[in-house]
């Protein structure tokens, strides 16, 4: 039987508060600690602890059961400061030697696109943060939704990992499947594991879609579709939140998965495996190359969920413009607040795709608009820039300059 | 069909919707019938066939009044928009409009609007048509007469209500015939879903009479922008100056504007009982020389303003659409409206602001000027999604309302 295995990840950004022209210069409080809370808890409590307990159980009826998660630095923070009780379940977790935590960036960033130098102190971070907060050492990487390229996937052999996630598309399959261990062209050919967007997204998008024509998802059916799959591997990939929070609990989503997970691991040679594991034993099949960034987001999975406009890449290049006098400040306040707006959700929040696309960044978004997410974020830039020290000419405020505050 | 404005006789949104659906309704092949109170020329709309009552359409005194609807004439200071008379100037410059002669709003409306409901009975029996379409209060009552004489199927289309015109302190004639009309009509096409609220809440229309269909542009060409003198942003509000539009908090915020950028300019286009006021307060806040107040405005020249405005701004307290945001979106201008403007149901690339809410409208207007990919971004999404509305989608929507009706009346009941 085809082993399965499972990622979840799990996330949440420092929302920025509303933030307009007249608070540059005067607010340096930029997120929104009142509705992060808020936001925490409330997802904590719909999905993080039900979802973790689950996971705990599962974990003790079937010695065959494993799961892999990744937690970025800016949930595990948060769930420290404000949801303890879940972060005790995920330690408990990670405890498990069926359980792997996977390396990210400390900020869920897109410091891939931006910088190689934060890049790799995100990753860093992340892994001190893993290691006090969770008491382990990750092996393999992904990174931040899955974005993903050849130099990427070489700057992380570099960096010490022994496999790195991708998602399962066109572009870096062509034709193969992605059921099987591949190899990233990079000097030590790098084993790469691929989603199985397909059956991933039946659970994470559709499984409470009733104009879906396979509505309603049952265990048994999904297993049949996962054991129908040729090759060595399935890896089903998605987001933590989908158990309570993008699928409630009403969907029965949470009694899905453990019948599921009970009737697949009632047949003899059943397996799941945590992504070390997969590599320890699946050979790689062959070398996939994508030169072009992919991710799992949007019909696209490219980059462009967050770097597809104007105002998505003006923001980007904005905040990193500001890197190098971050560092120089050598403030780890400074450096803590371009971090958190490093995350890619702020950059989601400007998308202005229209159609299903749209409908999902609007979803997830706390601004009424993508144009408010920008502006908001530009003017935090701006402030973050005035606070460094040494102020060059300003860049976010062309000409005619803005007169200085008036004491 | 009944109407007030038509062009050339037009001063506001209504007299623009109104063209904009019949030019809809020929397009999608409907025949038309257009009463108005005023002779236009209908060659740029072939097809359509104007009636404009004549003297023997007027009921003589007395006898040939319906029996059901006593009319009678009431001395009351009446306008249909609250600011036509406006200030001297403003009436000289009025005079001078090609547009102003004849124009559909004569010194005794109340007269005007009565005697054309008078008219429309007759014209209703001699007429052939399938149902009765009539545009906001003025010619409601029209509508109900040519129902009554008809008994065809009454369509009554609120561009506006009095409560939006002038908030609680509205003119009870006014509002007497809006909610005489709505109450007798078949259905109540509403161009917003905010404005659909209004008639429900105010009017108790039922949901079930009621349907949204929202205004479009006619497409342009040459709506390119004017260049920009450098270093010289201006900031558009244009629309009557009534408190409606919340002129107060354009000039509130284009304070705070002010003392970030000493380079920008202001321009208030349109007449109103607020202008003088507004005057005031520019002159009082010392900012005389930023501001500019020049009227009424023909429309080839506010669309020169569109194209040369940085940022148009539309802070009503009331907007049952909003027509202008629409124009200004077609020359590419930056929008920035209240939340819950009518227009802002149909396009995603503007920017939205509480109604009184001058710090978060003044950071909007300093944010467009300050960053370019957001003035780029607004500017081009803008105008390609204004170029997506289509006045034939508005009419299609009202052709459905009308098969609706033409069902019904099959039925025997």
């Amino acid at each position: 039987m085809i082993p399965v295995c499972l990622y979840f990840q799990v996330h949440q950004p420092y929302r920025l508060r509303r933030y307009n022209y007249f608070d540059v210069g005067r607010e340096h409080r930029y997120f929104d600690d009142a509705a992060n809370r808020e936001l925490l808890a409330s997802v904590a409590a719909r999905c993080y602890v039900p979802a973790a307990a689950l996971c705990e159980r599962l974990l003790e009826k079937h010695p065959r059961f494993a799961v892999s998660f990744s937690l970025s630095g800016t949930v595990l923070e948060q769930l420290r400061a404000w949801a303890p009780d879940a972060l005790a379940a995920f330690r408990r977790l990670a405890a498990s030697d069926r359980v792997e935590i996977l390396a990210e960036t400390s900020h869920h960033s897109l410091a891939w696109l931006a910088s190689r130098e934060e890049f790799a102190d995100q990753v860093a971070l992340h892994r001190r943060i893993v290691r006090e907060e969770l008491d382990v050492e990750p092996r393999v990487f992904r990174n931040t939704e899955l974005i993903y390229s050849d130099s990427l996937a070489a700057a992380v052999e570099d960096l010490g990992y022994r496999g790195i996630l991708a998602d399962g598309v066109e572009p870096l399959l062509g034709s193969r499947s992605p059921a099987h261990v591949y190899r990233a062209p990079t000097p030590k050919g790098l084993p790469l594991l691929l989603r199985h967007f397909r059956l991933s997204d039946d659970v994470a998008f559709r499984f409470s879609d009733r104009s879906w024509r396979e509505w309603p998802l049952t265990p048994e059916k999904y297993d049949r579709w996962i054991s129908g799959v040729e090759g060595d591997l399935v890896s089903l990939f998605m987001d933590f939140e989908t158990f309570g929070e993008h699928q409630r609990r009403e969907t029965s989503i949470f009694e899905f998965f453990e019948d599921w997970v009970d009737r697949r691991l009632a047949r003899r040679g059943a397996a799941f495996l945590t992504p070390s594991a997969a590599i320890d034993r699946l050979e790689p099949r062959d070398t996939l190359s994508s030169p072009r960034l992919l991710s799992w987001a949007d019909e696209a999975r490219d980059v462009s969920a967050w770097q597809g406009n104007d105002l998505q890449r003006d923001a980007l290049g904005k905040l990193f413009a500001l890197e190098r006098r971050v560092r120089s400040s050598g403030s780890a306040g400074l450096a803590e607040d371009f971090r958190r707006l490093s995350t890619s959700d702020h950059f989601y929040y400007m998308a202005t795709k229209s159609a299903g696309d749209g409908r999902v960044h609007a979803h997830f978004s706390p601004f009424d608009s993508p144009y408010d997410a920008y502006i908001g974020f530009m003017h935090v830039v701006s402030d973050l820039e005035r606070r460094l020290p040494r102020p060059s000419r300003a860049i976010l405020h062309p000409e005619p300059s803005r007169p200085a505050p008036r004491a | 069909m009944f109407g007030w404005e038509f062009p050339p006789h037009v001063s506001g949104g209504l007299g623009v919707a109104c063209e904009g659906i019949v030019r809809g309704l020929l397009d999608v092949g409907t025949d038309v019938t257009l009463v108005l109170p005023r002779e236009v020329d209908p060659s740029p709309f072939p097809g359509l066939r104007v009636i404009v009552p004549e003297r023997s359409d007027a009921p003589r005194r007395r006898r040939s009044r319906p029996r059901r609807l006593r009319l009678r004439r009431i001395p009351i200071p009446l306008r249909p928009y609250v600011t036509r008379l406006g200030t001297p100037s403003e009436r000289i410059s009025r005079r001078r409009r090609a547009t102003a002669p004849g124009g559909p709003y004569g010194p005794d409306l109340p007269r005007d609007v009565l005697r054309y409901a008078a008219a429309a009975g007759r014209i209703a029996a001699r007429e052939r048509f399938d149902v009765i379409h009539a545009h906001d209060w003025l010619t409601f009552l029209a509508g109900v007469e040519a129902r009554q004489a008809s008994g065809r199927p009454l369509v009554l289309h609120v561009h506006a209500t009095e409560f939006d015109r002038a908030g609680s302190a509205g003119d009870g004639f006014v509002s007497a015939i809006e909610r005489f009309g709505l109450a007798a009509a078949d259905r109540v096409v509403a161009v917003s879903r905010y404005t659909a609220d209004v008639v429900a809440r105010e009017y108790g229309v039922d949901p079930a009479r009621l349907r949204v269909v929202h205004n479009a542009i006619e497409p342009r060409a040459n709506t390119g922008r004017w260049p920009s003198a450098p270093g010289v942003p201006v900031i558009l509000f244009a629309g009557r100056i009534t408190r409606q539009k919340g002129p107060d908090y354009f000039v509130a915020a284009a304070a705070r504007v002010a003392a970030e950028r000493p380079d920008a300019v202001f321009v208030v286009a349109g007449a109103g009982d607020r202008r003088s006021a507004m005057i005031e307060r520019v002159a009082a806040a010392d900012l005389a020389d930023r501001f500019f107040f020049p009227g009424f405005l023909p429309p080839e020249e506010l669309r020169r303003l569109y194209a040369r405005a940085d940022v148009f701004v539309m802070p009503s307290a009331s907007e049952p659409f909003g027509l202008a945001a629409l124009e200004a979106l077609q020359h590419g201008t930056p929008v920035i409206v209240s939340r819950s403007a009518g227009v802002s149901e149909v396009v995603r690339h503007v920017l939205r602001v509480d109604y009184g809410d001058v710090e978060d409208l003044a950071s909007k207007i300093l944010s467009v000027l300050a960053f370019e990919p957001l003035r780029r971004a607004l500017s081009a999404r803008g105008l390609a999604e204004v170029r997506t509305l289509s006045w034939s989608d508005s009419a299609a929507a009202c052709v459905a309302v009308y098969r609706e009706l033409v069902g019904e009346s099959a039925q025997p009941s």
